[in-house]
Protein backbone atom coordinates (compact mmCIF):
# COMPACT_ATOMS: atom_id res chain seq x y z
CA UNK A 1 0.00 0.00 0.00
CA UNK A 2 1.33 3.40 -1.00
CA UNK A 3 0.83 6.08 1.69
CA UNK A 4 1.87 9.67 2.14
CA UNK A 5 4.34 10.45 4.93
CA UNK A 6 1.83 12.96 6.28
CA UNK A 7 -0.61 10.08 6.94
CA UNK A 8 1.84 7.96 8.94
CA UNK A 9 4.01 10.60 10.62
CA UNK A 10 3.14 12.58 13.72
CA UNK A 11 5.92 15.12 13.22
CA UNK A 12 7.76 16.28 10.12
CA UNK A 13 10.08 19.19 10.83
CA UNK A 14 13.32 20.93 9.94
CA UNK A 15 15.80 22.89 12.04
CA UNK A 16 19.43 23.94 12.17
CA UNK A 17 21.91 21.56 13.67
CA UNK A 18 24.60 24.15 14.15
CA UNK A 19 25.01 27.01 11.64
CA UNK A 20 26.18 24.83 8.76
CA UNK A 21 23.64 21.99 8.78
CA UNK A 22 19.92 21.49 8.34
CA UNK A 23 18.33 18.49 9.98
CA UNK A 24 14.96 16.90 9.21
CA UNK A 25 13.00 14.77 11.67
CA UNK A 26 10.22 12.40 10.68
CA UNK A 27 8.56 10.92 13.75
CA UNK A 28 6.15 8.09 13.03
CA UNK A 29 2.89 7.32 14.81
CA UNK A 30 3.11 3.51 14.85
CA UNK A 31 6.09 1.33 15.72
CA UNK A 32 5.12 -1.19 13.03
CA UNK A 33 4.90 1.42 10.30
CA UNK A 34 8.19 2.97 11.43
CA UNK A 35 9.86 -0.43 11.14
CA UNK A 36 8.40 -1.00 7.68
CA UNK A 37 9.64 2.36 6.45
CA UNK A 38 13.10 1.63 7.90
CA UNK A 39 13.06 -1.89 6.45
CA UNK A 40 12.17 -0.58 2.99
CA UNK A 41 14.95 2.02 3.19
CA UNK A 42 12.59 4.57 1.67
CA UNK A 43 14.13 7.57 3.38
CA UNK A 44 17.62 7.46 1.94
CA UNK A 45 20.33 9.87 0.86
CA UNK A 46 19.26 9.78 -2.78
CA UNK A 47 15.67 10.74 -1.92
CA UNK A 48 16.79 13.69 0.22
CA UNK A 49 19.24 14.84 -2.45
CA UNK A 50 16.50 14.72 -5.07
CA UNK A 51 13.93 16.51 -2.86
CA UNK A 52 16.28 19.38 -2.14
CA UNK A 53 18.03 19.42 -5.50
CA UNK A 54 21.48 18.93 -3.95
CA UNK A 55 24.31 16.51 -4.77
CA UNK A 56 24.04 13.29 -2.76
CA UNK A 57 27.36 13.97 -1.00
CA UNK A 58 25.75 17.03 0.63
CA UNK A 59 23.46 14.68 2.54
CA UNK A 60 25.49 14.14 5.70
CA UNK A 61 23.60 11.32 7.35
CA UNK A 62 20.34 9.41 7.68
CA UNK A 63 19.77 8.00 11.18
CA UNK A 64 16.97 5.77 12.44
CA UNK A 65 16.24 6.56 16.09
CA UNK A 66 14.21 3.72 17.55
CA UNK A 67 13.35 5.22 20.96
CA UNK A 68 11.37 7.98 19.20
CA UNK A 69 10.20 5.96 16.16
CA UNK A 70 12.02 8.56 14.12
CA UNK A 71 14.12 8.92 11.02
CA UNK A 72 16.48 11.86 10.86
CA UNK A 73 18.20 13.23 7.78
CA UNK A 74 20.84 15.94 7.86
CA UNK A 75 22.16 17.99 4.96
CA UNK A 76 24.82 20.60 4.52
CA UNK A 77 23.29 24.05 4.24
CA UNK A 78 23.82 25.70 0.85
CA UNK A 79 24.33 28.98 2.74
CA UNK A 80 25.21 28.98 6.44
CA UNK A 81 22.77 30.42 8.98
CA UNK A 82 22.76 34.22 8.98
CA UNK A 83 25.11 34.52 5.99
CA UNK A 84 24.18 36.97 3.20
CA UNK A 85 21.54 35.52 0.90
CA UNK A 86 20.28 33.07 3.47
CA UNK A 87 16.49 32.89 3.86
CA UNK A 88 15.75 30.86 7.01
CA UNK A 89 18.06 31.66 9.94
CA UNK A 90 16.74 28.82 12.15
CA UNK A 91 16.00 26.46 9.29
CA UNK A 92 12.50 25.90 10.65
CA UNK A 93 10.61 26.04 7.32
CA UNK A 94 12.59 23.73 5.08
CA UNK A 95 10.53 20.60 5.68
CA UNK A 96 7.75 21.13 3.09
CA UNK A 97 9.17 18.89 0.30
CA UNK A 98 8.99 15.96 2.75
CA UNK A 99 5.22 16.45 3.08
CA UNK A 100 4.78 15.23 -0.50
CA UNK A 101 6.77 12.03 -0.11
CA UNK A 102 4.95 8.72 -0.25
CA UNK A 103 6.24 5.29 0.72
CA UNK A 104 5.20 1.68 0.23
CA UNK A 105 4.15 -0.06 3.46
CA UNK B 1 14.38 33.53 42.46
CA UNK B 2 17.58 34.91 43.98
CA UNK B 3 16.20 35.87 47.45
CA UNK B 4 14.43 32.50 47.81
CA UNK B 5 17.46 30.53 46.67
CA UNK B 6 19.69 32.37 49.18
CA UNK B 7 17.18 31.74 51.98
CA UNK B 8 17.15 28.02 51.18
CA UNK B 9 20.86 27.60 50.48
CA UNK B 10 20.33 26.58 46.85
CA UNK B 11 22.94 27.77 44.36
CA UNK B 12 21.66 29.85 41.44
CA UNK B 13 23.51 29.09 38.23
CA UNK B 14 23.05 31.31 35.18
CA UNK B 15 24.63 30.00 32.02
CA UNK B 16 25.00 31.60 28.67
CA UNK B 17 24.09 34.86 30.36
CA UNK B 18 22.18 37.48 28.44
CA UNK B 19 21.63 35.60 25.22
CA UNK B 20 24.96 34.79 23.63
CA UNK B 21 27.35 34.81 26.58
CA UNK B 22 29.80 37.44 25.37
CA UNK B 23 31.31 39.80 27.97
CA UNK B 24 28.75 42.53 27.25
CA UNK B 25 25.96 40.03 27.98
CA UNK B 26 27.63 38.91 31.21
CA UNK B 27 28.02 42.55 32.30
CA UNK B 28 24.36 43.28 31.58
CA UNK B 29 23.33 40.28 33.69
CA UNK B 30 25.66 41.41 36.49
CA UNK B 31 24.01 44.85 36.49
CA UNK B 32 20.59 43.27 36.92
CA UNK B 33 21.82 41.09 39.77
CA UNK B 34 23.47 44.07 41.41
CA UNK B 35 20.15 45.94 41.25
CA UNK B 36 18.29 42.99 42.79
CA UNK B 37 20.92 42.70 45.52
CA UNK B 38 20.63 46.40 46.40
CA UNK B 39 16.83 46.41 46.34
CA UNK B 40 16.65 43.39 48.64
CA UNK B 41 19.72 44.22 50.75
CA UNK B 42 21.38 40.95 49.78
CA UNK B 43 25.13 40.70 50.21
CA UNK B 44 26.39 37.37 48.91
CA UNK B 45 29.33 35.70 47.27
CA UNK B 46 29.10 35.14 43.56
CA UNK B 47 31.26 33.82 40.75
CA UNK B 48 31.68 35.31 37.30
CA UNK B 49 32.96 33.02 34.57
CA UNK B 50 33.64 34.81 31.32
CA UNK B 51 33.72 32.96 28.02
CA UNK B 52 35.13 35.43 25.53
CA UNK B 53 38.43 34.32 24.06
CA UNK B 54 40.93 36.68 22.46
CA UNK B 55 42.34 36.17 18.98
CA UNK B 56 45.90 35.81 20.30
CA UNK B 57 44.94 32.69 22.26
CA UNK B 58 43.28 31.23 19.18
CA UNK B 59 46.32 32.02 17.05
CA UNK B 60 48.60 30.20 19.50
CA UNK B 61 46.33 27.16 19.53
CA UNK B 62 46.18 27.27 15.75
CA UNK B 63 49.98 27.23 15.51
CA UNK B 64 50.11 24.30 17.95
CA UNK B 65 47.67 22.37 15.77
CA UNK B 66 45.04 22.46 18.52
CA UNK B 67 42.28 24.06 16.47
CA UNK B 68 40.09 22.27 13.96
CA UNK B 69 36.80 23.12 12.21
CA UNK B 70 33.64 21.27 13.02
CA UNK B 71 32.71 19.99 9.57
CA UNK B 72 31.09 21.23 7.41
CA UNK B 73 32.53 24.51 8.77
CA UNK B 74 35.51 25.63 6.69
CA UNK B 75 39.16 25.70 7.85
CA UNK B 76 40.27 28.95 9.48
CA UNK B 77 43.06 31.01 7.94
CA UNK B 78 45.00 33.65 9.86
CA UNK B 79 43.50 36.31 7.58
CA UNK B 80 39.99 35.10 8.39
CA UNK B 81 40.81 35.01 12.11
CA UNK B 82 41.89 38.65 11.86
CA UNK B 83 38.40 39.57 10.63
CA UNK B 84 36.78 37.98 13.67
CA UNK B 85 35.27 40.55 16.00
CA UNK B 86 34.13 38.29 18.84
CA UNK B 87 34.78 34.72 19.91
CA UNK B 88 33.17 32.74 22.71
CA UNK B 89 33.88 29.21 23.89
CA UNK B 90 31.28 26.82 25.27
CA UNK B 91 32.37 25.91 28.78
CA UNK B 92 31.61 22.52 30.29
CA UNK B 93 30.63 21.60 33.85
CA UNK B 94 34.11 21.98 35.36
CA UNK B 95 34.33 25.79 35.73
CA UNK B 96 30.89 25.69 37.42
CA UNK B 97 32.08 22.94 39.78
CA UNK B 98 35.09 25.04 40.66
CA UNK B 99 32.91 28.08 41.39
CA UNK B 100 30.65 25.96 43.60
CA UNK B 101 33.72 24.58 45.36
CA UNK B 102 34.78 28.13 46.13
CA UNK B 103 31.44 28.74 47.79
CA UNK B 104 29.67 30.84 45.18
CA UNK B 105 25.96 31.19 45.96
CA UNK B 106 25.29 32.53 42.51
CA UNK B 107 27.20 31.94 39.29
CA UNK B 108 26.98 34.10 36.18
CA UNK B 109 28.64 32.41 33.25
CA UNK B 110 29.19 33.49 29.68
CA UNK B 111 28.71 31.03 26.82
CA UNK B 112 28.16 27.59 28.29
CA UNK B 113 27.16 24.15 27.04
CA UNK B 114 23.43 24.27 27.79
CA UNK B 115 23.25 21.13 30.03
CA UNK B 116 26.25 22.26 32.11
CA UNK B 117 24.27 24.64 34.35
CA UNK B 118 22.00 21.75 35.36
CA UNK B 119 24.60 18.99 35.56
CA UNK B 120 27.47 20.74 37.39
CA UNK B 121 26.11 20.58 40.95
CA UNK B 122 24.92 16.98 40.51
CA UNK B 123 28.27 15.77 39.17
CA UNK B 124 30.07 17.64 41.96
CA UNK B 125 27.94 15.72 44.43
CA UNK B 126 28.94 12.44 42.83
CA UNK B 127 26.05 11.70 40.48
CA UNK B 128 26.66 9.98 37.17
CA UNK B 129 27.77 12.46 34.53
CA UNK B 130 25.97 10.75 31.65
CA UNK B 131 22.61 10.90 33.40
CA UNK B 132 23.19 14.39 34.78
CA UNK B 133 24.14 15.78 31.36
CA UNK B 134 21.29 13.98 29.59
CA UNK B 135 18.84 15.33 32.16
CA UNK B 136 20.37 18.79 31.66
CA UNK B 137 19.84 18.47 27.93
CA UNK B 138 16.13 17.93 28.48
CA UNK B 139 15.76 20.55 31.21
CA UNK B 140 17.45 23.24 29.12
CA UNK B 141 14.52 23.09 26.69
CA UNK B 142 12.06 22.42 29.52
CA UNK B 143 8.53 21.91 28.24
CA UNK B 144 9.54 21.79 24.59
CA UNK B 145 10.10 18.14 25.55
CA UNK B 146 6.55 17.82 26.92
CA UNK B 147 3.24 17.23 25.17
CA UNK B 148 1.74 19.60 24.20
CA UNK B 149 5.06 21.37 23.84
CA UNK B 150 5.76 24.88 25.06
CA UNK B 151 8.79 27.10 25.18
CA UNK B 152 7.58 28.94 28.26
CA UNK B 153 6.85 26.31 30.94
CA UNK B 154 9.30 24.82 33.42
CA UNK B 155 10.27 21.20 33.91
CA UNK B 156 11.44 19.44 37.08
CA UNK B 157 14.19 16.84 36.95
CA UNK B 158 14.78 14.17 39.61
CA UNK B 159 18.19 12.55 39.46
CA UNK B 160 18.85 9.15 41.05
CA UNK B 161 21.87 6.85 41.13
CA UNK B 162 21.01 5.06 37.88
CA UNK B 163 18.07 6.96 36.40
CA UNK B 164 16.47 10.36 36.10
CA UNK B 165 12.86 11.44 35.79
CA UNK B 166 11.38 14.51 34.17
CA UNK B 167 8.05 16.09 35.00
CA UNK B 168 6.41 19.24 33.57
CA UNK B 169 5.23 21.74 36.20
CA UNK B 170 2.20 22.92 34.27
CA UNK B 171 -0.59 20.36 34.85
CA UNK B 172 -1.80 20.96 31.29
CA UNK B 173 1.33 19.20 29.98
CA UNK B 174 2.68 15.68 30.14
CA UNK B 175 6.01 14.04 29.53
CA UNK B 176 5.54 11.02 27.32
CA UNK B 177 8.17 8.56 26.12
CA UNK B 178 7.47 9.97 22.69
CA UNK B 179 7.84 13.65 23.65
CA UNK B 180 11.03 13.10 25.64
CA UNK B 181 12.67 10.72 23.16
CA UNK B 182 11.72 12.98 20.26
CA UNK B 183 13.38 15.90 21.99
CA UNK B 184 16.67 14.03 21.76
CA UNK B 185 16.49 14.57 18.00
CA UNK B 186 16.04 18.30 18.28
CA UNK B 187 18.75 20.37 16.56
CA UNK B 188 21.10 17.37 16.47
CA UNK B 189 22.71 15.47 13.63
CA UNK B 190 23.02 12.09 15.33
CA UNK B 191 20.73 11.46 18.31
CA UNK B 192 22.74 8.49 19.60
CA UNK B 193 26.04 10.34 20.02
CA UNK B 194 25.88 13.88 21.36
CA UNK B 195 29.28 15.58 21.55
CA UNK B 196 29.94 18.18 24.23
CA UNK B 197 32.84 19.66 26.17
CA UNK B 198 35.27 16.91 27.17
CA UNK B 199 33.37 13.97 25.76
CA UNK B 200 30.24 12.56 24.23
CA UNK B 201 26.88 11.60 25.62
CA UNK B 202 26.17 8.09 24.34
CA UNK B 203 22.46 7.23 24.13
CA UNK B 204 22.82 3.83 22.45
CA UNK B 205 21.69 2.04 25.63
CA UNK B 206 19.23 4.69 26.81
CA UNK B 207 15.81 3.52 27.91
CA UNK B 208 12.80 5.84 28.07
CA UNK B 209 9.94 4.52 30.22
CA UNK B 210 6.56 5.96 31.15
CA UNK B 211 6.54 6.06 34.96
CA UNK B 212 3.08 7.50 35.30
CA UNK B 213 0.74 9.67 33.30
CA UNK B 214 3.05 12.70 33.38
CA UNK B 215 6.55 11.47 34.26
CA UNK B 216 9.14 9.78 32.07
CA UNK B 217 12.00 7.80 33.55
CA UNK B 218 15.28 7.65 31.62
CA UNK B 219 18.22 5.33 32.23
CA UNK B 220 21.29 3.93 30.48
CA UNK B 221 22.75 7.20 29.14
CA UNK B 222 26.54 7.25 29.36
CA UNK B 223 29.15 9.98 29.29
CA UNK B 224 32.31 8.89 27.49
CA UNK B 225 35.25 11.26 28.06
CA UNK B 226 37.25 12.06 24.96
CA UNK B 227 40.99 11.49 24.83
CA UNK B 228 41.63 15.21 24.64
CA UNK B 229 39.35 17.81 26.20
CA UNK B 230 37.92 20.09 23.54
CA UNK B 231 35.84 23.25 23.68
CA UNK B 232 33.55 24.46 20.93
CA UNK B 233 34.21 27.98 19.70
CA UNK B 234 31.75 30.30 18.06
CA UNK B 235 33.06 33.43 16.38
CA UNK B 236 31.71 36.10 14.09
CA UNK B 237 32.99 38.66 11.67
CA UNK B 238 31.26 41.87 10.72
CA UNK B 239 29.88 41.69 7.21
CA UNK B 240 28.64 45.29 7.03
CA UNK B 241 25.48 47.30 7.63
CA UNK B 242 22.09 46.45 6.21
CA UNK B 243 19.13 48.43 4.87
CA UNK B 244 15.95 46.75 3.65
CA UNK B 245 12.87 47.92 1.81
CA UNK B 246 9.66 45.89 1.89
CA UNK B 247 7.25 45.99 -1.02
CA UNK B 248 4.48 44.05 -2.71
CA UNK B 249 3.57 43.48 -6.34
CA UNK B 250 0.11 42.67 -7.71
CA UNK B 251 0.43 43.34 -11.43
CA UNK B 252 0.27 40.01 -13.31
CA UNK B 253 2.33 41.32 -16.22
CA UNK B 254 5.15 42.29 -13.90
CA UNK B 255 4.83 39.12 -11.77
CA UNK B 256 5.13 37.04 -14.95
CA UNK B 257 8.58 38.47 -15.64
CA UNK B 258 9.81 39.24 -12.13
CA UNK B 259 13.22 37.62 -12.69
CA UNK B 260 13.88 39.85 -15.70
CA UNK B 261 12.70 42.93 -13.78
CA UNK B 262 15.08 42.16 -10.92
CA UNK B 263 17.92 41.56 -13.36
CA UNK B 264 17.19 44.88 -15.05
CA UNK B 265 17.10 46.76 -11.73
CA UNK B 266 20.40 45.15 -10.69
CA UNK B 267 22.04 46.29 -13.91
CA UNK B 268 20.77 49.84 -13.45
CA UNK B 269 22.11 49.96 -9.90
CA UNK B 270 25.49 48.53 -10.89
CA UNK B 271 25.71 50.93 -13.79
CA UNK B 272 24.83 53.95 -11.66
CA UNK B 273 27.47 53.24 -9.00
CA UNK B 274 30.19 51.73 -11.18
CA UNK B 275 32.39 54.80 -11.05
CA UNK B 276 32.08 55.20 -7.30
CA UNK B 277 33.87 51.84 -6.83
CA UNK B 278 31.57 50.89 -4.02
CA UNK B 279 31.53 47.43 -2.58
CA UNK B 280 27.98 46.37 -1.78
CA UNK B 281 25.68 43.38 -1.70
CA UNK B 282 22.25 43.80 -3.25
CA UNK B 283 19.62 41.11 -2.94
CA UNK B 284 15.95 40.72 -3.83
CA UNK B 285 14.18 38.06 -1.82
CA UNK B 286 10.83 37.37 -3.41
CA UNK B 287 8.13 35.80 -1.24
CA UNK B 288 5.71 33.93 -3.43
CA UNK B 289 8.65 32.75 -5.49
CA UNK B 290 11.20 30.66 -3.55
CA UNK B 291 11.51 33.32 -0.83
CA UNK B 292 11.58 30.73 1.97
CA UNK B 293 13.66 27.92 0.52
CA UNK B 294 15.84 29.66 -2.06
CA UNK B 295 17.91 27.19 -4.00
CA UNK B 296 16.62 24.22 -1.98
CA UNK B 297 13.11 24.80 -3.35
CA UNK B 298 11.99 21.92 -5.55
CA UNK B 299 8.63 23.45 -6.59
CA UNK B 300 10.32 26.17 -8.64
CA UNK B 301 7.26 27.80 -10.13
CA UNK B 302 5.32 30.80 -8.92
CA UNK B 303 1.55 30.52 -8.88
CA UNK B 304 0.91 33.37 -6.50
CA UNK B 305 -1.21 36.29 -7.67
CA UNK B 306 0.89 38.61 -5.54
CA UNK B 307 4.52 38.76 -4.47
CA UNK B 308 6.30 40.12 -1.41
CA UNK B 309 9.66 41.62 -2.26
CA UNK B 310 12.43 42.46 0.17
CA UNK B 311 15.11 44.63 -1.33
CA UNK B 312 18.26 44.31 0.76
CA UNK B 313 21.51 46.21 0.59
CA UNK B 314 24.58 45.45 2.72
CA UNK B 315 27.64 47.68 2.56
CA UNK B 316 30.56 48.86 4.66
CA UNK B 317 28.59 51.72 6.22
CA UNK B 318 24.94 52.34 6.98
CA UNK B 319 24.97 55.39 4.68
CA UNK B 320 26.12 53.37 1.68
CA UNK B 321 23.60 50.62 2.41
CA UNK B 322 20.83 53.24 2.69
CA UNK B 323 21.84 54.76 -0.61
CA UNK B 324 22.04 51.47 -2.53
CA UNK B 325 18.73 50.28 -1.09
CA UNK B 326 16.95 53.53 -1.87
CA UNK B 327 18.32 53.65 -5.41
CA UNK B 328 17.31 50.03 -6.06
CA UNK B 329 13.87 50.64 -4.54
CA UNK B 330 13.13 53.74 -6.63
CA UNK B 331 14.52 52.05 -9.77
CA UNK B 332 12.28 49.05 -9.24
CA UNK B 333 9.27 51.29 -8.51
CA UNK B 334 9.53 52.94 -11.91
CA UNK B 335 11.20 50.21 -13.95
CA UNK B 336 9.79 50.00 -17.49
CA UNK B 337 9.46 46.30 -18.13
CA UNK B 338 8.20 44.63 -21.32
CA UNK B 339 4.46 45.09 -21.92
CA UNK B 340 3.95 47.41 -18.94
CA UNK B 341 0.53 49.07 -18.85
CA UNK B 342 0.60 50.22 -15.23
CA UNK B 343 2.88 53.24 -15.58
CA UNK B 344 2.43 54.95 -12.19
CA UNK B 345 4.54 52.56 -10.10
CA UNK B 346 5.39 48.87 -9.82
CA UNK B 347 5.49 48.41 -6.06
CA UNK B 348 3.07 48.65 -3.14
CA UNK B 349 4.88 49.82 -0.02
CA UNK B 350 3.18 48.86 3.25
CA UNK B 351 5.09 51.51 5.22
CA UNK B 352 6.28 55.05 4.95
CA UNK B 353 9.20 55.55 5.18
CA UNK B 354 9.72 52.51 3.00
CA UNK B 355 13.32 51.70 3.95
CA UNK B 356 14.56 50.27 7.24
CA UNK B 357 18.03 50.47 8.69
CA UNK B 358 18.75 46.99 10.05
CA UNK B 359 22.13 47.94 11.48
CA UNK B 360 25.29 45.87 11.72
CA UNK B 361 25.36 42.41 10.18
CA UNK B 362 27.55 39.58 11.44
CA UNK B 363 28.19 36.10 10.10
CA UNK B 364 29.76 33.01 11.64
CA UNK B 365 33.38 32.55 10.70
CA UNK B 366 34.46 30.32 13.58
CA UNK B 367 32.75 27.08 14.43
CA UNK B 368 35.72 25.15 15.65
CA UNK B 369 36.99 22.83 18.34
CA UNK B 370 39.95 23.86 20.42
CA UNK B 371 42.04 21.50 22.51
CA UNK B 372 42.66 22.66 26.06
CA UNK B 373 45.07 21.47 28.75
CA UNK B 374 42.38 21.75 31.41
CA UNK B 375 38.61 22.34 31.25
CA UNK B 376 39.06 25.63 33.15
CA UNK B 377 41.92 26.94 31.00
CA UNK B 378 39.80 29.37 28.98
CA UNK B 379 37.25 30.11 31.69
CA UNK B 380 38.76 31.80 34.75
CA UNK B 381 36.50 31.81 37.81
CA UNK B 382 36.36 35.24 39.42
CA UNK B 383 34.80 35.54 42.87
CA UNK B 384 33.04 38.83 43.64
CA UNK B 385 30.31 40.23 45.88
CA UNK B 386 26.77 40.97 44.83
CA UNK B 387 27.25 44.53 46.04
CA UNK B 388 30.25 46.65 45.20
CA UNK B 389 32.53 48.47 47.66
CA UNK B 390 30.85 51.77 48.49
CA UNK B 391 27.35 50.33 47.96
CA UNK B 392 27.31 48.73 51.40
Amino acid sequence: MRVKLTEIAEVIRSKNSGPYELTFDIIFKEQEVFEKVCGGNFINKELIAKLYRIPVEKVIDIVEFKPAKAIKATIERPISSGELGETDVYGAQQHAPLLLVDVEI
Amino acid sequence: MIPEALKNGIPVIIGTAGGSGANSHVDWTLEIINEIALENALDFKMAVIRAEIDKETIKQKMNQGKLRPLPPAPELSEAELEKTVRIVGQMGIEPFMKALQEGAQLIVAGRAYDPAVFAALAVKKGYDQGLAVHMGKILECACIAASPGSGSDCMLGYLGADYFRVEPLNPARKCTVMSVAAHTLYEKTNPYILPGPGGVLDLNQTKFEQENDRIVRVSGSKFIPSEKYTIKLEGVKKVGCRTVSIAGARDPIMIGQIDAVIQGVRERVDDNFKEAELDYYLNFNVYGKNGVMGELEPANRSVSHELGIIIEAVAATQEIANMICSFARSTMLHYGYEGRISTAGNLAFPYSPSDFKAGEVYAFNLYHLIEVDSPEELFPVEIISSVKEGQR
